[in-house]
Parts: structure tokens; C-alpha cells; sequence
């Protein structure tokens, strides 16, 4: 489903200050593979994951996500792709404030142009994969911080994507939250999602529902 | 419907190639050059049918028409006098050419050079210049006439029509 | 030089100078990306040199936009000449005051084809994953820049060389009876007519079976046919006096600015109708939506023109 071959990501490439944040990255997730990605912080998870979500080109190498060469995709295309390949689950969450769950919830849908009832239909089921239905007309700067994931696990959801990404999910969250949020993660693995994780944060290392753990330090593969 | 439409193309398509066809072949051909007129004389003008080629127009009124003749036999005609001598400005034969004017008085053809010019005619151009066989008062001869042409003294420059004719 | 106290010439070259500078650095990058090109490659210049051409694109197409606009502008700039030039009533007199006028009016048309060309291969290009037309958008750009740079020289060439002191010849002489500016083919007012809608139900025909290289014969000739017709018949009817036959005229406000209309409204439907041969030239692919729009915008031009004609009957009873 993923594969990476000889990644490398420079910032500043032409610079004193640039720096090699990914060194020669390689490695494949298969289909339903949940996979961890750990590292300290400033280690290159996070670097790889927008990548891996086209929100970053990279300075050299492949990598191919359902047989496209998501580097060099169009403009029109990678779009595109984030738009229905992919669900994205930020550490800061990045809700609209001053809009209701189901409102966030719906944003990636208004570029399909769907019709009103399907996007309602979508909406609902998404609210309740992510368990928080509940809280479907609450205005998003009103929720707790395990409401706010909740909401952001929802919109990743929506368009049926076949690949989680995770950045840091459980920082902004404490303990209680935390482990709500993998149950969720749980429940999206036996759907048959794949996943993958950026994070820090142990409490994902005793998961028997993670199917490999990848340790990146310093922007190389250990 | 379907095959009607490739019928009905073909249909129209000889339509168009047969009036196109039909009308060229009446195509009357303009003269613009007369060869092989080795007794430098005027040659007649039949009107519609012959530019003038200094301003391209279609000569329909000879009331003014001038010919210059080269030394090859070369006839070329104008419907204006001023038309000629813009023309021959930059010919190499221009001292050697043979030049005749339609006089406005006698209705013949006579030498450029030695017929006299109004300034004020409305000729097909609006320089102005008309030719004469017959002197009268006012009337300037050739050379004048070809200086106050090559220097745009005609009634195209709007200083000199208000002076001739007071508008 | 007085001409360029003109305040529409001055706009119009400063533009144009903008355009061609755009162009210019859009031309230099696109060689050098021509020459490196490799979409395969996975290496720091390759994705350097596609995130480059992003930006050259950019450009490019943003130049090309306005160069279309410009040309309706070039058309206003040279209307409004005929006020500063004797003899002249109208553009017409105004773009036969040197020689560099007319060549200079046709480059730019066949410079706005070239650019809708463009423009729908780029369109087709970004579309698709793997951009299938990149390297022969890049050289039928360095053609079109060719064209550019003639133009702009020919720009600077015609509007230098514009005279205020001399006489240019009106409309009237030019086209009219006494103008040498006879129908194309030698043909009668009336077969002119004729072919004109013959060829117009031919482009509509040929449309419908999707047939583009016949379409791309009969769109010019319908181009040829169609100006002669406005000009000689049309024309008359707008502006209502049967021996005023010009195709500059009527872009003026007296006219209601219909000129720009007509004219466009034909541009663009023998565009669409050329456009389709010209891309299974280019790029081996064909676009069927454009055979719509060639029956659109052809429609749109017969039923304006024809509009006059039919008005004035059933306003004064009679032809003109």
C-alpha cells in the first residue's frame, strides 16, 4: 500500500542553515498494517508523515501510495489524494473553532459535490466510527480536549479513506483521553484501515494491535 | 439520421466547391500594367476594369486619368495626377519616362509636361490638380504642379484648401 | 513619434512591454527545463526543476490570458487613433497607415489561435497524473514566444512609425465600391450569402460526426467567408447605409460596441472548430466537448448577424 525507497528531505536546501531531516528513508506498510512511528521529538516522524500525506514534497527519493508516485502528482491530483485516499489526524487538531462538529465534520466533503442528504449520511456515520455523535451540534471551541480528537478522528473518517495518518494524537490529551482515543484506533484497525502513527507517547508500545514499530532517530531508520 | 448526416455533408460540401468554381471562372482580371506599348502613346482605359497604381483604387472616371510610359513600353495608368508623380518619386526611369494627362478642357490625352494645372478640381485623390491644355490665371504648369506635390502643397493639407478655397 | 501622446498607445505598449518581459523570463526557464527534463527521476534536480515549471507554467499562462485581453484593447487603441490621424474615420484607415499595421493585426490573430492551443493543452496536461503533453506544451510555447517577440517588434514598428501629417485612406475607400477590396472569389452579394450559411450548416454538420479535419478546412474558410460577409453585407445592416462597408466601425460606441461581439463571437467559433485537428496534431488526442462549443459560438455569430438584417426588414419593410 505504501512504499518508500531512499527518502530524503532537506529544509533550506541552498542555505548555511539547512537541514537533512530525513536521511535514505525506506520501508513498505501493507494494506491493514498498523504501523508506530517513534522517535523523540525532532526525530523526522512528523516530516515523514506529511509527506506520506503530500503536504510536503520530498528533497530526493520515491514514494508510491496505491500505485501513484505521490511526490510528483499534479496540483489538481494531490489534492485529490488527501482529499479521499487519506485521513489526517493533527496534533493540534485544527478544528474551526466557530463551527459545530458535524460542520467540521463536513468540510472535507464540499469538494465532492455531493448532494445535501449524502453528505448528512456520511456525516452520521463518521460521528459514529469516532464516537461523538453525541456532540454533533456542539461548536468546537465548547469541547474538551478528548472531544476536540474525537471530532478531528470523525472528519478524518468521513471519506472513507483507506490510510490513518496520526501525528502525535495523545499530545494534547491526558491519560483518560488518551486511551479513549485508542480505543477508537482499535476499532478502526478491526474495520480494516491502515494506520499509521507518529508519536512519542509509550502507551502506544504495549499495543498488541500494533503490527510493527519503526524507531527513527535523528531523521534515519534505526 | 445517422446517414443522412455524412449525404448531407458531401451535398453541401459540393455546393460550395461548385460556386466558388463558378464564380472564379467569371473572374475579371484588373490591369494594372500594360506591356509592350513600344510607341509610348496613350493607351485607351477601359473604366472598372484598370487600377491605378499608386493608391490601388479602380479606375471608374477618366475625367483626370494620367499614363506613364517607361522606356521598356511599360504602361502604367492613375486616376489622379497627383497619384502619378507620388509614384514616380523613386523610379529610376522617372527623367526617361514618357507622361500623358487627360485635359479637363479639350477631353484629350497631352503631354504632362506640357499641359497646365488648376489646383482646386475635385479629382478622385482630392490633391486637386487638374489637367489643361488651354492656359488661364492661376493656372501652374508641370513642375510647379510635381514640387507642390512631392511638398504636400495640395488640398489634402488643410492650410492650403483653406487658402484656395476659403474652407 | 507624436503618436505616443496618446494615452491608449501608451497603455497599450507598456503592457505589452510587461507581457513580453514575462514571457521572456518564462522562455528562458522554459529551455533550461526543457534540456533537464526527466519525469522519472526521483533526484533533487528533478523535483527542483518540476517545482520550477510549476512556476514557469504560472506565468506562461497568465501572460497568455492577457495577451487575449489585449488584443480587444489593441483594437480600442487603434479606433481611438482615427481621431489623430487625417483621412481616418476608423481603425481601418488607422491600420493601413504603414505597412507594418495589417501583417502586425494578422500575427496577433494567428498568435490568440496559437494561445487557445496552448492554453487546452495545458488544461489537458494538468489534468492527467503523469503530465503526458509537458515537453510539447514547452516547445509549442518556445514557437508561440517566437511569434511574440515578432509581434512585439512589429508593436513597436507600426505605432513608431504612425504619421499624424499623413493622409490615410477611410474606409470608404478601402472597402467601398470605388476600393479594391472586392468580394473574395469574385463572388455576387448574394452567393456570398449562400455559402456563407452553406459553410455555417457544414460546420454544424461536421461537428455532429466529430469529422476534425474537414471541420479545421471548412472553420477557415467559413473565417474568410464569414469577415467578407460582414464586411459586404452584414455590415450594411448595421450600420444601416449600403454602401458603408467596414469592419472597424462598428466597434464604435455609435454601434453600440457590436463590432466586438461579431468579431469574437466568429474568432472563437472557428477556433473551436480548428482547435481539434490542430491537437490530434500535437498531442495525437481530441477534446469532443469542443465540437459544443464550435456550434455554440458559430450559432451565436449567425443569429447576431442575421438579427440586423431581419430588424431592419421588419422595421422599415425593406431591404437595404
Amino acid at each position: 500500500m505504501i512504499q518508500i525507497k531512499n527518502l530524503n528531505k532537506i529544509f533550506h536546501t541552498n542555505n548555511q542553515n539547512q537541514f537533512h531531516a530525513l536521511k535514505d528513508i525506506t520501508f513498505n506498510v501493507a494494506k491493514n498494517e498498523f504501523v508506530l512511528l517513534s522517535g523523540v521529538s525532532g526525530s523526522g516522524k512528523s516530516t515523514l508523515l506529511a509527506i506520506i500525506a503530500s503536504l510536503l514534497k520530498p528533497t530526493s527519493g520515491e514514494i508510491i501510495v496505491n500505485h501513484k508516485q505521490i511526490a510528483k502528482l499534479p496540483d489538481l491530483h494531490a489534492s485529490a489524494y488527501r482529499n479521499h485516499d487519506i485521513g489526517f489526524i493533527f496534533q493540534s487538531f485544527n478544528l474551526f473553532d466557530t463551527l459545530s462538529v458535524e460542520e467540521n465534520v463536513a468540510i472535507p466533503l464540499i469538494p465532492t459535490g455531493l448532494k445535501q442528504k449524502e453528505i448528512d449520511k456520511k456525516v452520521t456515520k463518521a460521528l459514529k466510527l469516532a464516537n461523538i455523535t453525541h456532540k454533533a451540534t456542539t461548536i468546537a471551541k465548547n469541547l474538551s480536549g478528548g472531544e476536540k480528537q474525537r471530532c478531528a478522528i470523525a472528519r478524518a473518517l468521513v471519506n472513507d479513506p483507506q490510510i490513518i495518518l496520526c501525528d502525535e494524537p495523545t499530545a494534547n490529551l491526558d491519560k483518560e483521553n488518551a486511551l479513549k482515543f485508542i480505543e477508537v484506533i482499535k476499532t478502526l484497525k478491526q474495520k480494516g484501515f491502515t494506520i499509521l502513527i507518529a508519536t512519542h507517547d509509550s502507551i502506544f508500545e504495549n499495543l498488541h494491535e500494533v503490527d510493527r514499530i519503526i524507531h527513527i532517530n535523528d531523521g534515519k531508520i534505526l | 439520421m445517422k446517414k443522412l448526416l455524412p449525404v448531407l455533408t458531401v451535398i453541401l460540401l459540393i455546393c460550395v466547391v461548385v460556386i466558388l468554381f463558378v464564380s472564379l471562372s467569371k473572374k475579371q482580371n484588373m490591369i494594372t500594367i500594360q506591356k509592350g506599348n513600344f510607341q509610348k502613346q496613350p493607351l485607351p482605359i477601359k473604366t472598372g476594369h484598370v487600377n491605378d497604381t499608386q493608391c490601388k483604387m479602380i479606375i471608374t472616371d477618366t475625367t483626370h486619368a494620367c499614363e506613364v510610359i517607361a522606356p521598356n513600353g511599360n504602361t502604367w495608368f492613375f486616376d489622379d495626377p497627383g497619384c502619378m508623380i507620388l509614384w514616380l518619386k523613386d523610379k529610376t526611369f522617372n527623367d526617361k519616362a514618357v507622361m500623358w494627362v487627360k485635359t479637363v478642357d479639350t477631353k484629350k490625352w497631352i503631354a504632362a509636361k506640357k499641359a497646365w494645372y488648376n489646383q482646386t478640381d475635385k479629382t478622385p485623390m482630392h490633391y486637386g490638380f487638374g489637367a489643361r491644355e488651354i492656359y488661364k490665371k492661376g493656372y501652374i504648369n508641370y513642375e510647379q504642379m510635381r514640387l507642390k506635390m512631392l511638398r504636400g502643397e495640395n488640398l489634402t493639407n488643410p492650410r492650403i484648401r483653406k487658402k484656395l478655397l476659403g474652407y | 513619434m507624436d503618436i505616443f501622446l496618446s494615452n491608449q498607445v501608451l497603455i497599450f505598449l507598456f503592457s505589452e512591454s510587461i507581457l513580453y518581459l514575462l514571457s521572456f523570463i518564462a522562455f528562458l526557464g522554459a529551455f533550461s527545463i526543457l534540456r533537464k527534463w526527466d519525469f522519472s527521476a526521483h533526484t533533487t534536480a528533478q523535483y527542483n526543476l518540476e517545482k520550477k515549471a510549476f512556476l514557469i507554467v504560472t506565468i506562461i499562462f497568465f501572460t497568455l490570458i492577457l495577451k487575449i485581453i489585449l488584443l480587444p484593447y489593441f483594437a480600442y487603441t487603434i479606433d481611438k487613433l482615427a481621431l489623430l490621424i487625417p483621412g481616418a474615420m476608423c481603425g481601418a484607415g488607422v491600420i493601413s497607415a504603414n505597412i507594418y499595421g495589417n501583417p502586425l493585426l494578422a500575427l496577433k490573430i494567428i498568435i490568440l489561435f496559437c494561445v487557445g492551443i496552448w492554453l487546452i493543452i495545458n488544461h489537458l496536461d494538468q489534468k492527467a497524473i503523469n503530465y503526458p503533453y509537458f515537453k510539447i506544451k514547452f516547445w509549442f510555447y518556445l514557437f508561440i514566444f517566437t511569434l511574440l517577440s515578432i509581434e512585439y517588434g512589429l508593436d513597436i514598428a507600426y505605432f513608431s512609425n504612425i504619421s499624424t501629417k499623413d493622409v490615410v485612406q477611410c474606409c470608404s475607400v478601402i472597402f467601398g465600391i470605388s476600393g479594391s477590396n472586392t468580394i473574395a472569389f469574385n463572388l455576387t452579394v448574394t452567393m456570398l450569402l449562400v455559402i456563407f450559411y452553406v459553410l455555417y450548416s457544414l460546420t454544424i454538420l461536421l461537428s455532429i460526426q466529430k469529422n476534425s479535419l474537414l471541420l479545421f478546412v471548412v472553420s477557415l474558410l467559413f473565417f474568410y467567408i464569414g469577415y467578407q460577409s460582414v464586411v459586404h453585407f452584414f455590415g450594411t445592416y448595421i450600420y444601416q447605409l449600403p454602401t458603408h462597408k467596414c469592419p472597424f466601425c462598428m466597434l464604435q460606441k455609435e454601434y453600440y460596441y457590436v463590432g466586438y461581439f461579431v468579431w469574437s463571437s466568429l474568432f472563437i467559433g472557428v477556433f473551436f472548430g480548428i482547435s481539434n485537428f490542430l491537437l490530434k496534431l500535437l498531442i495525437h488526442h481530441e477534446e469532443p466537448t469542443l465540437y459544443r462549443y464550435t456550434i455554440i459560438f458559430n450559432t451565436i455569430f449567425v443569429i447576431l448577424c442575421s438579427s440586423y438584417v431581419f430588424v431592419y426588414y421588419i422595421k422599415n419593410g425593406v431591404w437595404l
